[in-house]
C-alpha cells in the first residue's frame, strides 16, 4: 500500500513537471535542434519533420495537425518551405504561436531558372516562398537570428522560465560564433577560384553568399525541380571549361543526374552535403551539419 | 528639274540608296558574340597588395593565402612588412598570432592595402593564439 501511494505520488510529479515544459512543435530539423538549445529542459519538443526527411515532399498527418492544435509555440520555416503552412494555421486553431523564421532572416532571392521542368506530383500548389531562397540556416548570420526569434517565442509563452531561455540562448549564440570563425578559416584554405559549387539542388545559396562561392546546381531550389536537357548539357560544358574539380551529391536526392555528370565530365564524386535539413547520423546536429558541409566542400575543391 | 525625266531619276535613286543603309545595317548578319563567363576564375587578376602587421606584445605571425604561408616570422615580432600578390581583386588571408606570455590580453593588427588604399584592416585579440581571416577586398568604387 505504502509502496503504491509513493509510486502514485512519483507518478503524478512527472505528470506535473512534463506538464509544466513549454510544448513546441517543429516543422524543420535546424529548427528542432535549435529549439532544443535554447529551451533545453524547459520545453518539450515534437518534431514533425524526421532528420533525413525531404522538407520540400513533408505532408502533415491528421495526427501531426492534432500536435499543432495542442502546442503553445509552432516553429516554421517559411519562405514556401511549408507548402501546407497555411492550411495547418487554419486546422490548428487560435490555440498555438507560430513563429516563422524566415520572416526574421536577411534573405535572397531565388535564382530564376526557367530552364527545368516541374515534376509537382502532389505538390502542385507550392510556391517558392514569393522568388526567396527558404534554406536560411547555411548562413549562420540567419541562424543566430533565427537562435534570437525562438528566444523570443519561447519568453512570450512561458514568461516564468525567461532566465533559463535568455542564459540558454546567450550560450548558443557564443557556439554559434565560434562555428563561423571555423568555417572562415576552413574556407579560406580555398583559393577564389575554386569556389565553385555543383550540387543537386540550389539550397546552399546562402552559404555562396556569404563565403564567395558560385553555385550551378542540376535542380532548382526546391528538390521538386527537374533539370531540362538543355540545362544538363550547359552544367556539363561549364564544369569541363572551368576545370570543376568535383561535384558534390545531397542525402535526399536521387543520385541520377548527377551521376551521369559525373561520367560525361571526369569530376570527382566530393562527397554527400546536408542541404535540406540535419542528417541522421553525421550531421545530426546544426553545428555538425554546417561542419561535414564544409569539411567536405573543402577537402572536394582543394 | 520638274521637266527633267533624268532629275527625276537621280533624285529617286539618292532616295533608295539612302533608304537601303539603315535597311542593311539592321539587316546584316553580326559576327557571333561569346557569352562572357563570370566565373571566380575569370575574375581572376594577380594584385599586387602591402601587408602590414603590427603586435601589442612581440609574438610569432602566420599568414596563409590559400592555405600556402605567404608571411611568417623566424621570431616573436612586434611588427612585419610584405608585399604580397593575391589573385584578383578579392582574398582571405588566414592569420595567425601565437604569444609565448599568454597571461594577458594581446592584440594584433592587420593592414593590406593597395596604391595607398586600404582594403582591409582588422584587429584580432587573444591571450595566447588566435587564428582568424582577414577578408582583402577592394573598395567598392563610388
Amino acid at each position: 500500500m505504502r509502496l503504491a501511494i509513493i509510486a502514485g505520488l512519483f507518478a503524478s510529479i512527472v505528470s506535473v513537471q512534463a506538464q509544466d515544459k513549454l510544448p513546441v512543435v517543429s516543422l524543420g530539423t535546424v529548427l528542432t535542434d535549435l529549439a532544443q538549445d535554447v529551451g533545453g529542459d524547459r520545453v518539450a519538443i515534437t518534431s514533425l519533420v524526421k532528420p533525413g526527411q525531404d522538407p520540400h515532399d513533408f505532408e502533415p498527418a491528421p495526427g501531426d495537425v492534432k500536435a499543432v492544435s495542442q502546442a503553445k509555440v509552432v516553429l516554421a520555416s517559411g519562405l514556401g518551405m511549408e507548402s501546407y503552412l497555411d492550411k495547418l494555421r487554419q486546422a490548428a486553431g487560435s490555440g498555438p504561436s507560430f513563429l516563422v523564421v524566415g520572416e526574421k532572416v536577411k534573405t535572397i532571392s531565388a535564382p530564376e531558372d526557367e530552364d527545368h521542368d516541374h515534376d509537382h506530383g502532389d505538390h502542385s500548389h507550392h510556391d517558392h516562398g514569393g522568388g526567396l531562397d527558404p534554406h536560411w540556416w547555411h548562413s549562420i548570420a540567419n541562424t543566430k537570428l533565427a537562435v534570437r526569434a525562438i528566444r523570443d517565442a519561447f519568453i512570450a509563452a512561458a514568461p516564468a522560465d525567461k532566465a533559463v531561455f535568455e542564459q540558454n540562448a546567450k550560450e548558443e549564440l557564443a557556439k554559434l560564433d565560434e562555428l563561423a570563425k571555423w568555417v572562415r578559416v576552413e574556407v579560406a584554405k580555398l583559393p577564389a577560384s575554386k569556389r565553385v559549387l555543383v550540387t543537386s539542388h540550389d539550397a546552399l545559396g546562402y552559404f555562396a553568399r556569404d563565403y564567395g562561392f558560385e553555385i550551378r546546381p542540376v535542380q532548382g531550389i526546391s528538390t521538386n525541380d527537374q533539370p531540362s536537357s538543355k540545362k544538363v548539357r550547359d552544367i556539363i560544358s561549364a564544369i569541363k571549361q572551368e576545370k570543376v574539380k568535383s561535384i558534390f551529391f545531397e542525402n535526399m536526392e536521387n543520385p541520377k543526374v548527377l551521376t551521369e555528370i559525373l561520367q560525361e565530365t571526369g569530376a570527382k564524386n566530393g562527397g554527400v552535403l546536408y542541404a535540406d535539413g540535419l542528417g541522421e547520423k553525421e550531421g545530426n546536429t546544426y553545428d555538425a551539419m554546417i561542419r561535414h558541409n564544409v569539411t567536405t566542400i573543402v577537402e572536394g575543391l582543394q | 528639274m520638274d521637266g527633267s525625266p533624268l532629275a527625276r531619276l537621280v533624285v529617286v535613286l539618292i532616295f533608295l540608296v539612302l533608304l537601303g543603309v539603315p535597311v542593311v545595317a539592321l539587316t546584316r548578319e553580326k559576327p557571333a558574340v561569346e557569352a562572357v563567363v563570370t566565373t571566380p576564375a575569370a575574375q581572376a587578376a594577380v594584385q599586387s597588395v602591402d601587408v602590414s602587421v603590427t603586435l601589442s606584445h612581440p609574438g610569432m605571425v602566420d599568414i596563409r593565402l590559400a592555405d600556402q604561408v605567404v608571411l611568417a616570422s623566424e621570431a616573436p615580432t612586434a611588427s612585419l612588412e610584405r608585399v604580397l600578390t593575391v589573385p584578383g581583386s578579392t582574398a582571405d588571408l588566414t592569420v595567425k598570432f601565437q604569444w609565448p606570455d599568454g597571461r594577458v590580453s594581446h592584440a594584433g593588427r592587420v593592414t593590406v592595402s593597395h596604391d595607398g588604399e586600404v582594403w582591409a584592416d582588422q584587429t584580432f585579440w587573444g591571450e595566447t593564439e588566435v587564428v582568424d581571416v582577414v577578408k582583402v577586398q577592394e573598395p567598392a568604387q563610388p
